[in-house]
């Protein structure tokens, strides 16, 4: 073994890492192009798109004048004339009417879309890091880290999840400051939503290790990090984003569920609340219930349809 | 008597993964209860001028001065005793309480699951034998709104509608109880009225949750269909003469209906699971409903109670899923 | 010489989303009474969708045109699901390629047989269990009797092959094809299941129509040929005339890329080009844009098989000019191929 080879080994290492890279590029631009025919897919971006607009202009249009504040209750001083007072009637002052507080309906709508987005978006990051850790540890090391990990997994896959969300919540909802509510959500949707995408990626990590290029590259030496990082993970992506869109969607359906129960932030403008809040008069007002029922299931459903394209653009075979 | 002995062996495995299973929640949630503080400091946070003294006994009472892994184990060794301690709220034993919620629960969610799967075949099968036909499209399209609508905005409405304005509309005479799992004098009824009466308060329930777990499954018997019809097998059973019945309903389904039967074991979980929502909104006596209610009023002993009673049937459930696909495919061998 | 079957201008397109494939396009061939029947063309040439079309079993989107398949003075296309239903497995019948795929996994093997002929004959279930193993012993499933209650897993390939034909002969049908009987297979057991086929067609007396790509297997078993191409028929005939006179030059390219009989294939004289795409297929005579005989006319007229010599049909056009270049071109291969 003499300084030449080590030389190019690394020559030859690096060609292999760029040829995976190429390959992972024209798989996305097939991905994409795949994606683009499907008309479906389209319109769930399409409209997630509007709603990532409505959350992103909430704090400007509200800045500008051009929404009420979503908080304030200062409306209740309106005379009715103005359109204010508790549950008004939409009018020009506030299109959509006010709820019990007096607070503007439509502006809670626009903010409810920043809050739905950032804990769907939020919590499964903080779930895809834990996944990513126990899937692929278990994945790529197999034998007792695998059993170990796997046997933690099964045991949230088995547990009431939704029964200790509500506990968590209640518990930490005593500690923690007021204004905080909504972290308490996200941490805790975080903490439970792995289990599943973890035994997926270790799956993938598992068929993907003993590929030829990733013995290639343990043979050229590389680090098991290295390996990991840059040789399986890319390559586990497609399968990973699919997973993280459905979360998402899951996400923002278990965070309303909890706020209807109450065990939300009361503090921060959210669908699920000014559902909980209008419900006692849904008979006179069903539409108080309406408007944030229909952003949380076109939502969700964006999330869904893009899910359910993405899987198709990926793998049309595997999925379906 | 191999296949009972290998069956005997494969429970007793399956018991002894759900053994720490079982424990493993119970700690985790003894664990975040205990972390709160002292329950009785906060049940009798809003009561002012309480002594000492009666703190004390209380304390006693509910066995708080001791550790808290010490009251882990002596709750224990009286679950194994049928003793789940004394409900802070109701202040009557919590194993007495529970069976009627247990019953309540069970009877809903199951026979919601059940007629879920069955009619999930038949449409899923339709869908598949028709791909991209106006009923396909339709129950596709159905589904797809079923996984992404919350299941209280459904119940909110099909309260409002078939409970609410079907009584205005007919003037009290017909419609769908808001409520409850039973008319509040169903002691005094006869047992066939009382099975009327008990049937009548499910009907809206049923639809709604029927409906949301009928979303889940269709998609997966039909993209199950989708697959098994194009398979070898079933063109060789049509060859063979096979009537379209037999070869639908025994060639393809019996194979389609394998990630069916390994999904349900899930299922069972996010069911059990989402009651408290579904059984909030239909303020159904059942675990669910219960569980919210004691986490508001903070009555630990229910709290934990619920939860271990709910890991026992999941893990049951598990174990009765596990053992049916060892049934469904031959390939897998049980044991 | 009778024939039991005759197919005439039988048409399947595929209704895809791409276009509509033609699949088969105007085949006509018969099938002579007691006499093996090969059915030859490379993969896409339409050999499977045609025993597929005989028996009206084309998957969706697949539909049967046009043309007829007479079968006892009685054109199967015309007939209802259900009346076909009765001849299936029945009269007619057909074993798979892949015996891995066409059992099916859930069952035992001996109730896939049972419920065939459960279906066909008028017998008791005891009765129908007993035929079963009969005819596992037949194609030499040892142990039958245990093994009826196995799964197809629990069986080798080989033996699946069989337990796939002891089925396609359960209720002793009248014509088999047999798709590939033999492709999924290890050449050694690949003699077994064939010798096996040769002895059940005498002792069943049936029709046997052997679809295959590869020319020695035809040589072997068959005593009729019909060349496919892209979904027509270039060439039917007797296996001597066609081996030894080839009418067309799809078939002599497919005679030169016959492999050595020791197996030791040292030159597949592979034809250049693929076959072409069935949406839009090439005017004219299909094979145009991959014959090194092709003129204008070719690329004008779409020809059919006439009989060029007795009993020996060709669709070659300019087949009377080229005769002889084609038969010299058949010599040099074979003495190339002798002297390796």
């Amino acid at each position: 073994m003499g300084e030449t080879d080590r030389v190019s080994d690394l020559e030859r290492r690096e060609l292999l890492e760029e040829e995976v890279e190429t390959r992972g590029a024209s798989q996305w631009q097939l991905v994409w192009r795949r994606f683009k025919k499907n008309r479906t897919a389209l319109f769930g971006a399409g409209i997630l798109l509007v709603i990532v607009f409505m959350g992103v202009s909430a704090p400007f249009l509200t800045f500008m004048g051009v929404l009420p504040d979503p908080n304030s209750t200062i409306f209740l001083i309106d005379p009715p004339e103005l359109g204010g007072g508790s549950r008004a009637l939409p009018s020009i002052f506030h299109p959509l009417g006010t709820d019990k507080l007096g607070r503007d309906v439509l502006s809670r709508i626009f903010w409810g879309a920043q809050t739905a987005l950032i804990v769907g978006i939020v919590a499964m990051l903080l779930s895809t890091i834990i996944a990513l850790a126990v899937g692929g540890l278990a994945g790529y090391f197999g034998g007792r880290v695998d059993a170990g990990l796997m046997m933690v997994t099964d045991v949230f896959l088995v547990m009431p999840v939704f029964l200790i969300m509500l506990l968590m919540i209640k518990i930490l909802s005593i500690f923690v400051v007021a204004g905080f509510g909504l972290w308490i959500v996200i941490t805790v949707l975080g903490i439970f939503g792995w289990p599943q995408m973890a035994r997926m990626i270790r799956a993938e990590f598992f068929k993907l290790k003993n590929l030829d290029y990733v013995e290639a590259a343990r043979e050229l030496g590389a680090s098991n990090r290295r390996i990991m990082l840059r040789h399986i993970l890319p390559n586990a992506l497609g399968p990973i984003i699919v997973v993280f869109t459905l979360g998402i969607a899951y996400n923002i359906l278990a965070e309303a569920g909890l706020s209807f129960l109450g065990f939300g932030d009361a503090s921060i403008p959210s669908w699920g609340w000014m559902i909980n809040m209008a419900l006692e008069i849904v008979s006179v007002q069903p539409w108080l219930v309406l408007y944030p029922a229909f952003m949380i299931f076109f939502t969700v459903l964006a999330f869904n349809l893009m899910g359910d394209g993405l899987a198709d653009a990926l793998d049309p075979r595997l999925w379906r | 008597m191999i296949e009972i002995t290998r069956l005997a062996k494969f429970l007793l495995r399956r018991l002894l993964f759900s053994i720490p299973v079982f424990f493993g929640v119970t700690i985790i949630t003894w664990a975040l209860m205990y972390a709160a503080g002292d329950p009785v400091r906060l049940m009798l946070a809003g009561t002012p001028y309480i002594t000492q003294d009666v703190v004390d006994n209380l304390r006693h009472y509910y066995r708080l001065d001791r550790p808290v892994w010490e009251q882990y184990f002596y709750w224990l060794l009286n679950i194994f005793q049928g003793n789940l301690g004394t409900s802070f709220y109701f202040h009557s034993p919590v194993a007495t309480l529970l069976i009627p919620w247990t019953i309540e629960t069970l009877k809903l969610q199951l026979s919601a699951l059940a007629l879920a799967v069955i009619l999930a075949i038949i449409v899923g099968v339709y869908s598949a034998r028709h791909p991209y036909s106006i009923a396909d499209m339709g129950v596709t399209t159905m589904a797809l709104l079923g996984v992404s609508m919350p299941i209280f905005v459904l119940g909110i409405f099909g309260l409002l509608i078939f409970s609410q304005s079907l009584h205005t509309l007919t003037n009290g005479l017909f419609y769908f109880p808001a409520s409850g799992a039973h008319a509040w004098n169903y002691r005094s009824f006869p047992f066939p009225l009382f099975l009327a009466d008990a049937a009548w308060h499910m009907v809206l329930p049923m639809l709604v949750l029927t409906f949301t777990f009928m979303a889940l499954y269709v998609r997966l018997v039909r993209s199950g269909m989708r697959e098994t019809l194009q398979q070898d097998y079933v063109l060789a059973a049509r060859a063979s003469g096979l009537s379209n019945i037999k070869v639908v309903y025994k060639h393809a389904l019996r194979n389609a209906l394998i990630p069916l039967v390994t999904y349900i074991g899930l299922a069972i979980a996010t069911a059990f699971a989402g009651a408290p929502i579904t059984e909030t909104v239909f303020t159904w006596p059942g675990l669910g409903y219960y569980y919210v209610q004691a986490l508001n009023n903070l009555d630990f002993p229910v709290i934990m109670a619920v939860i271990s009673i709910l890991t026992v049937l999941i893990l049951a459930a598990n174990i009765i899923v596990d053992m049916t696909y060892g049934i469904v495919d031959p390939r897998i061998t049980v044991g | 010489m009778t024939n039991i079957m005759e197919i005439e201008n039988l048409k399947t397109y595929f209704y895809t989303e791409a276009g509509i494939v033609k699949a088969l396009d105007g085949v006509t061939f018969n099938i002579e009474e007691d006499v093996t029947h090969g059915l030859v063309g490379e993969s896409g040439s339409g050999k499977t969708v045609t025993a597929l079309s005989v028996l009206g079993i084309v998957p969706s989107p697949g539909k049967i045109v046009d043309g007829r398949v007479m079968f006892h003075g009685e054109n199967l296309v015309e007939k209802s699901d259900k009346e076909m239903q009765k001849l299936r497995g029945n009269k007619i019948s057909i074993s798979f390629q892949d015996p891995s795929t066409s059992l099916n996994p859930v069952f035992t093997v001996g109730s896939q047989i049972q419920e065939v002929i459960m279906r066909h004959q008028d017998v008791t279930k005891e009765e129908a269990k007993k035929a079963v193993i009969e005819i596992l012993e037949t194609v030499r499933i040892s142990e039958a009797e245990q093994r009826y209650y196995e799964y197809p897993h629990q069986f080798s390939t080989g033996m699946r092959q069989r337990i796939a034909i002891a089925r396609a002969l359960s209720a002793r049908p009248e014509i088999l094809f047999a798709d590939e009987p033999t492709t999924a297979l290890d050449v050694t057991i690949e003699a077994q299941v064939l010798n096996l086929m040769q002895e059940l067609q005498k002792n069943f007396g049936m029709d046997l129509v052997m679809i295959t790509h590869d020319m020695g297997v035809i040589a072997e078993m068959c005593k009729r040929v019909t060349v496919l191409y892209a979904g027509r028929v270039c060439e039917t005939g007797d296996v001597r005339s066609i081996f030894h006179e080839p009418l067309h030059p799809y078939t002599t390219a497919l005679l030169t890329s016959v492999p050595s009989v020791l197996g030791r294939i040292k030159r597949l004289a592979v034809i250049p080009g693929t076959i072409p795409d069935l949406i839009y297929p090439p005017p004219g005579c299909r094979f145009h844009p991959r014959c090194t005989f092709a003129k204008d006319i070719c690329k004008q007229e779409m020809p059919d098989a006439v009989e060029i010599k007795k009993g020996h049909k060709s669709a070659c056009i300019r087949i009377d000019e080229i005769k002889g270049e084609l038969l010299s071109r058949l010599k040099q291969a074979r003495e190339e191929m002798e002297s390796e």
